[in-house]
């Protein structure tokens, strides 16, 4: 026989079960994990299923990292996410949201994850000595990689970047990193520096290369090329005044015959006959 | 024959020897004038950067710089027809190789405005006007052929100033490369030396020549005694008659038609380019086939200009390119896809050339080798207007209607438009030319025989004197004698 404490106790261990039997209950698939390098591309299915709700469902759409994405509204309680040819920069966090009339949304997340990938960094940076210089890389991939920056010294051997200088400054975000040198200095600074991005999944590197140049380093090109001109103009110079002497005086004879010559001519002329007389 | 205008020096130009060294210094000198300034433009990013400036304020630069370049003109061309072209080209390079070498330690955007746009404009100024003039100077006959090769200078600097600035750009930076192509541009003197003064018998004859004889001096010269006043006093730096002179005219009206249509296509072709969605290294390929048929076009322009079929009526072939250009341009928007516009590059490239190697050399046939220097300093001057205001107002254009067949439309209008205009009026102008010779003749040949009549009196009159003199000092010496 159940005392009266002990079906108030039975209530009370139930009441979870109860209560729960009215919270939607959303079937998810689980984690996937991206190998868009391996060649195979097995496009990749992610699917909810509401199969226990207690209030009229109206539609599902998925979100990615937070944001909805287009186009995928339904009003199904079974909704897929298909993606065909998965790469790196479709990892992330996968939400499919079921909205009610007269009860909160409800969700199960799938996270996708992937190595990251680094899409954006400089391949060189030249700066003259005493300038700032800024080295970055940028990356795709979930979870959101370790940041670290290294720099090569001799052949393959790494070392963490001396900063003891004070002149190293580092920015680490989500997918985004950041080392600013504060005035550059010709001997120390310049060199390979690389970016090393990690997270559980895997890891990837990428290399920039810093050149420092010196204050005088126009310098040189400039006085060439001014030694050049002064070379060209001395050679034409040269040329022009030993010419001088050897050249003809310009004939003066004009092309077109002027009436004046030829009374200087019958001047001449009567002159000579004069004389000749 | 060239029209009788030109014969007017005074004396023959050589046509060769010499000249073509001269050529080669007009190369130079104008290939930096008219490329230096577009090529600098590959910088203006760093700068911008650099400075924190917007894009229209680095924009200022080159168009200061082009605009001094244009208003020189007649500063340029007082000071050749003073101390001719060699003195001033010398000064104008190294006007703007220290600009350029002042500018690279510049510490604001004003500095740059100063020493790059206005010093190395007027730099460029005195290297343009002397390179043009000096070639009329040495030319006649092959005149049209050695200005079409001066004039490949352009497209040939540009060809070989863009890939330098980029690569002094990535190896330098800005003020490094400032330094360095401060020192290249002195390579201006270089040209400016090769530009031997010519020596006029105007110069020599003045010594032999006694009052009374026919003057030989230059027509300014004669034409300077018949005024007075302010005129006269300007009359001796500038010929300002020039404007009443009827072949400039119509050059000039027409120019300025031209020069609004005229620039726009070449700034805006890579920019439509990507508009139509071609990728910016083939857009980039296209400016390049449009200055490797250009570079060619000029001098084969001058080659077929310099024949004696095209060589009288010069001033048709000018038209007819200026058309052409015209017509290439209301084409354009109706070519499709990027093969399309290959053949409209290969076309511009072709027209571009052509109204470029004749540009000066109709105005030294209009006005004279003799007044040529002013009136290119004029010309430039008011071509200053359109040129600059011509690339502006068509990207208003493009903006207004966010497409860009509407441009090209209006570029083509306005360049039809000149040449119709050169073309009707050079043909009235060349058949009042020819009655003002037949009419010129008609005098020459009367006061000719009138001069003779004179010269014969006059020598009958002397030929007594001398015989009176003659006979008086044979007496004399007989009576010495006796």
């Amino acid at each position: 026989m159940l005392s009266y404490t002990g079906m108030l106790a039975l209530l009370l261990a139930m009441l979870p079960y109860v209560s729960s039997q009215n919270e939607p209950r959303i079937n998810a698939s689980d984690q996937e994990i991206l190998q868009p390098k391996s060649g195979q591309e097995l496009p990749i299915t992610l699917q909810c299923n509401l199969t226990n709700s207690h209030s009229t469902h109206q539609e599902t759409f998925w979100m990615k990292n937070g944001r909805e994405i287009p186009n995928t509204r339904t009003e199904h309680k079974h909704t897929e996410f298909k993606l065909s040819k998965p790469r790196t920069d479709d990892s992330g966090e996968y939400m499919c949201v079921y909205a009610f009339k007269s009860a909160p949304n409800a969700n199960a997340s799938i996270e996708v994850k992937a190595a990251p990938e680094i899409i954006g960094h400089k391949r060189s940076e030249n700066k003259k000595e005493g300038e700032n210089a800024t080295l970055y890389c940028k990356s795709v991939g979930y979870p959101h990689p370790m940041w670290m920056w290294r720099k090569k010294v001799g052949r393959g051997s790494y070392i963490d970047i001396d900063n003891s200088t004070g002149r190293f400054f580092i920015i680490n975000k989500d997918n985004f990193t950041e080392l600013s040198i504060i005035s550059v200095d010709i001997s120390t600074d310049p060199g390979e520096y690389v970016c090393n991005a990690s997270n559980i999944i895997g890891s990837k590197e990428s290399m920039t290369i810093l050149r420092v140049r010196s204050h005088l380093a126009p310098l040189w090109p400039f006085l060439g090329v001014l030694a050049e001109i002064i070379i060209l103009v001395v050679i034409i110079v040269v040329y022009e005044k030993r010419k001088r002497p050897d050249e003809v005086p310009d004939d003066d004879e004009p092309v077109a015959p002027i009436k004046t010559n030829s009374t200087n001519n019958h001047k001449d002329k009567n002159v000579r006959q004069r004389n000749t007389n | 024959m060239p029209s009788p205008a030109t014969t007017n020096l005074g004396y023959t130009p050589p046509d060769g020897g010499w000249g073509w060294a001269v050529v080669f210094g007009s190369f130079i000198s104008i290939g930096f004038s008219y490329a230096f300034p577009k090529s600098l433009t590959i910088f203006f990013k760093e700068i911008q950067e650099y400075f924190s400036i917007s894009y229209s304020e680095i924009a200022w630069v080159s168009s200061i710089m082009l605009a001094t370049m244009y208003a020189g003109g007649p500063v340029s061309s007082i000071l050749v027809n003073r101390y001719g072209s060699r003195p001033v080209v010398i000064v104008g390079g190294l006007m703007v190789g220290v600009a350029m070498v002042t500018a690279s330690f510049g510490t604001t955007i004003l500095h740059l405005y100063l020493c790059v746009g206005v010093i190395g404009g007027f730099g460029l100024a005195f290297n343009l006007q002397p390179s043009l003039t000096i070639i009329g100077k040495y030319f006649l006959v092959k005149r049209p052929l050695a200005n079409g090769l001066a004039m490949a200078g352009s497209p040939v600097f540009l060809s070989i100033l863009a890939p330098l600035n980029q690569f002094l750009f990535d190896h330098f930076g800005w003020r490094g490369s400032f330094l360095i192509l401060g020192g290249v541009v002195f390579n201006c003197c270089v040209a400016g030396s090769l530009m031997r003064p010519i020596k006029t018998p105007a110069s020599k004859t003045t010594d032999k020549n006694d009052a009374g004889k026919l003057d030989v001096t230059p027509q300014t010269a004669g034409q300077n005694k018949q005024k007075s006043g302010c005129a006269a006093n300007v009359n001796q730096f500038i010929d300002v008659s020039l404007f009443k002179h009827r072949g400039f005219l119509i050059y000039l009206v027409g120019n300025v038609l031209m020069f609004f249509g005229f620039f726009a296509p070449v700034v805006f072709l890579a920019p439509y380019a990507k508009h139509q969605g071609i990728d910016e290294y083939s857009a980039a390929f296209l400016l390049s086939i449009f200055a490797l048929v250009d570079m060619f076009a000029r001098p084969g322009t001058g080659l077929v200009a310099n024949t004696r079929w095209i060589r009288p009526k010069i001033q048709y072939f000018f038209s007819f390119a200026v058309t052409y250009n015209g017509l290439c341009h209301m084409m354009c928007p109706l070519l499709p896809g990027y093969s399309g516009l290959v053949v409209y590059a290969v076309f511009f490239g072709l027209a571009f050339g052509m109204v470029c190697a004749l540009l000066f050399e109709t105005l030294m046939d209009l006005v004279g080798a003799q007044r040529f220097s002013s009136a290119v300093g004029l010309a430039t001057i008011i071509e200053c207007g359109p040129v600059l205001l011509g690339p502006p107002i068509s990207g208003l254009l493009v903006d207004i209607f966010m497409d860009y067949k509407y441009m090209y439309f209006a570029c083509g209008m306005m360049m039809l438009a000149g040449g119709i205009f050169l073309f009707i009026m050079n043909y009235f102008n060349y058949r009042w030319l020819e009655k003002e010779q037949k009419h010129r003749e008609v005098e020459g040949l009367e006061i000719g025989s009138a001069k003779e009549l004179a010269a014969n009196e006059e020598d009958k009159d002397n030929k007594e004197e001398i015989k009176l003199i003659k006979e008086e000092e044979v007496g004399n010496s007989t009576c010495k004698e006796l």
